[in-house]
């Protein structure tokens, strides 16, 4: 019952900040940070509850367990964090008559509801579920790309959707096939042992769900909608975009992950993830090389890591912990970069990297805790990236060294490419119009505390995440 | 019934919905197309609701009913109100040529037919022939949507692709429970809802919605 709770704390979220008509955004801002604030908190109970006792089921089709505990704590966090940003940023864009009131009330609504869809698609592990909760996330999120509603802004959004729809539909088809076979429900899916199954529609099926949900997750060369989603999308949505909503439909793949490989063995799964993960790690880096465009840069940034987690699945082994565990910093970092890149919208007006001079001295706090963020993201001792990518790539030289140094190679591209527009931002003297110091603490706070969680996870990691991680991790180290 | 009339008859159903799926891509007007659309959608239901009959399959039978609403009286409403009588005049093109798109749709009718697909047509208790055509149908409404300009087609393309999707389930005897088909029939709706603020929004800023034009966001 208590995981109604956290389904209906965004919809009645939502709700209110339908119905709220009032000139100012202050009702819905309280509703949303107090939502975010509880749905958080229900999420780190329920994950210790299954830390300590197990997988939860409840009414039959909702289960929870160390996999969906983790995934759900990243969506709740970085929720909550973003929603406290948000508060700041759209206050400064209506205060310069970017947006009006409607704008907010309608950003507010779609983000609970993203909120909700990937809580439901964490949640449920019915595969049809998934894939509604799933497809709910496109619904929701496709509004708030096209949120300026500029041209640009539309033309992200519609790509956004259209892809997104036709690449879904192939996971609705997988999904129909993978229902087709012997597989039995309950609270999880599994196969009974006996079960006659042709190993090569479960193939199919697999690699339908992987197209499908693989390009949600934004795998090269499915990624074509990420960098303008990314881009064009609030800073606020960038962050949630990259930070749990690729999250969430990696889950939904490694759910069927964990279903076909007892069956068919881990083997074509893995190369499904060593070929999509290294092409996408290759394309971002060739592409972050030569970017315009600091959120496009970012946008990229999250195809590379997307890929490194898929190569920690595709190594196996001791890749599938680091995997998981690079996905928690990732979503942190990332969410870091993208509301800091929020803060250099504001007071800049511009995306563009060669427009960005003198960002030390226009938003000295920013600039530090962007630079942090761009060294974790870059896998630089001490952050723990460097430890989780270390430990994929230790994996990888033994089983795939071919990979592992194409790997690396693309990893010092990467380097190169980051540190040469970070320094061009960094130089120079600021435009005249630009005025001098941060906008207000609703946009700098959140970003210091992703920069304090970020280096108290890179020290240690809390007894409870351990656990999680590693009964995670099980789910596909037993296979 | 008998098995083989049983066969003969879903075999005519794979036809028709393969032959609609292919006649989409022959139409130029919009509003023809979201008709041909309905046209496809009521074969699907028929489909489901004699698939059902013979099954005892109360769910393929809710399935049917949900489908007429949703896609034979609610998505042409909403697309026929989005489609405005200008936009007829700004008919958009497909980047092959008639001639082209028919083998392209006959190379694709083959690729159904091809070794690797035997695991899912083998699933299929009413024939090869009507699981190919199933699946051939599945492949030529993603063609449709790769194929045409125009956003309406686009749409109209992975409505479509949704329909064969559906009939091939229903065929290979795939029943949900009533929960799930309300989910996806909500689910379709609202994706109408959102393609067709598309339509408005495309034609409010770019004054067409001829796809190939929007090409701003390029590395």
């Amino acid at each position: 019952m208590e995981f109604i709770l956290v389904l209906l704390a965004p919809l009645i979220a939502a709700f209110i900040s339908f119905i709220a008509r009032t000139k100012r955004s202050l009702i819905i801002e309280i509703v949303t940070v107090c939502a975010t604030v509880f749905e958080l908190s229900i999420a780190l109970l329920f994950s210790w509850r299954v830390a300590n006792d197990g997988t939860i089921t409840q009414a039959s089709l909702l289960t929870l367990d160390s996999l969906g505990a983790l995934c759900i704590c990243v969506v709740a966090l970085i929720g909550c964090v973003v929603a406290i940003y948000s508060v700041g940023y759209l206050r400064e864009e209506m205060k310069r008559g970017i947006i009006g009131m409607r704008r907010i009330r309608q950003f507010y609504i779609f983000f609970h509801l993203l909120l909700f869809s990937m809580f439901a698609a964490i949640l449920t592990t019915h595969p049809i579920f998934i894939w509604i909760a799933i497809e709910a996330t496109t619904l929701s999120t496709v509004f708030l790309i096209s949120f300026y509603g500029k041209p640009q802004s539309v033309e992200a959004a519609w790509k956004f959707f259209i892809i997104n729809s036709v690449a879904l539909l192939f996971g609705f088809f997988g999904t129909l096939l993978f229902l087709a076979t012997p597989a039995v429900f309950e609270g999880t899916w599994f196969f009974a042992k006996g079960a006659v199954v042709d190993p090569m529609l479960l193939k199919i099926a697999f690699l339908l769900v992987f197209i499908g949900y693989g390009t949600k997750t934004g795998f090269a060369p499915l990624h074509t909608w990420l960098p303008d989603a990314h881009g064009m999308a609030p800073a606020p949505i960038s962050s949630m975009l990259s930070a749990t909503l690729l999250n969430v439909s990696f889950f939904a793949l490694l759910r069927f992950k964990a279903l076909i490989d007892p069956v068919i063995g881990a083997g074509f799964s893995q190369t499904l993830f060593l070929v999509f993960g290294t092409a996408s790690i290759i394309v971002a880096a060739l592409l972050i090389f030569c970017q315009h465009n600091y959120k496009r840069l970012l946008a990229y940034s999250s195809i590379e890591h997307m890929g490194i987690m898929a190569l920690g699945f595709g190594a196996g082994g001791a890749g599938i912990g680091a995997a998981l565990l690079h996905m928690i910093y990732h979503a942190l970092t990332k969410s870091l970069l993208f509301l800091s890149s929020g803060n250099m919208l504001l007071k800049y007006g511009t995306a563009k990297i060669v427009a960005i001079k003198g960002m030390g001295a226009v938003l000295p706090l920013t600039s530090v805790l962007f630079f942090a963020g761009l060294l974790s993201i870059m896998a630089m001792p001490p952050f723990g990236m460097f430890f989780t990518e270390f430990s994929i790539l230790s994996v990888l030289i033994f089983s795939h060294p071919g990979i592992a140094g194409l790997t690396i190679s693309a990893l010092a591209f990467i380097f190169i490419g980051v540190m040469k527009h970070f320094s061009s931002m960094m130089s120079g003297v600021p435009p005249g119009h630009v005025p001098c110091g941060e906008k207000n603490g609703f946009t700098t706070i959140p970003l210091f505390a992703l920069v304090l969680m970020l280096a108290v996870l890179s020290v240690g990691i809390p007894p409870v995440l351990q656990v999680l991680l590693s009964r995670a991790s099980e789910l596909f180290l037993s296979l | 019934m008998s098995l083989s009339d049983t066969t003969q008859l879903f075999l005519l159903f794979a036809l028709c919905i393969f032959f609609s799926t292919a006649f989409l891509h022959l139409i130029k007007r919009r509003g023809t197309l979201v008709i041909a659309y309905s046209f496809q959608s009521l074969i699907i239901i028929l489909l489901l609701g004699v698939i059902g009959t013979i099954e005892h399959a109360q769910s393929l039978l809710v399935a049917a009913v949900l489908t007429f609403v949703a896609k034979v009286i609610f998505v042409p409403f909403i697309f026929m109100r989005a489609i405005k009588e200008q936009d007829e005049k700004m008919l958009t093109g497909a980047y092959l040529n008639t001639p082209l798109t028919l083998v392209a749709i006959f190379a694709i009718v083959l690729l159904a037919s091809a070794q690797i697909f035997t695991p899912i047509v083998r699933l299929v208790p009413y024939g090869t022939a009507t699981a190919n055509l199933a699946l051939a149908s599945v492949f030529v409404s993603l063609f449709l949507t790769i194929n045409r300009k125009g956003m309406v087609h686009q749409i109209v393309g992975v409505l479509s692709m949704e329909n064969s999707i559906v009939v091939l389930g229903a065929l290979i005897g795939f029943e949900n429970t009533f929960a799930l088909e309300l989910g996806m029939t909500f689910d379709v709706l609202m994706w109408t809802v959102g393609a067709s603020v598309f339509i408005a929004l495309a034609r409010e800023h770019f004054g067409t919605l001829d796809t190939s034009i929007i090409k701003d966001l390029r590395d």
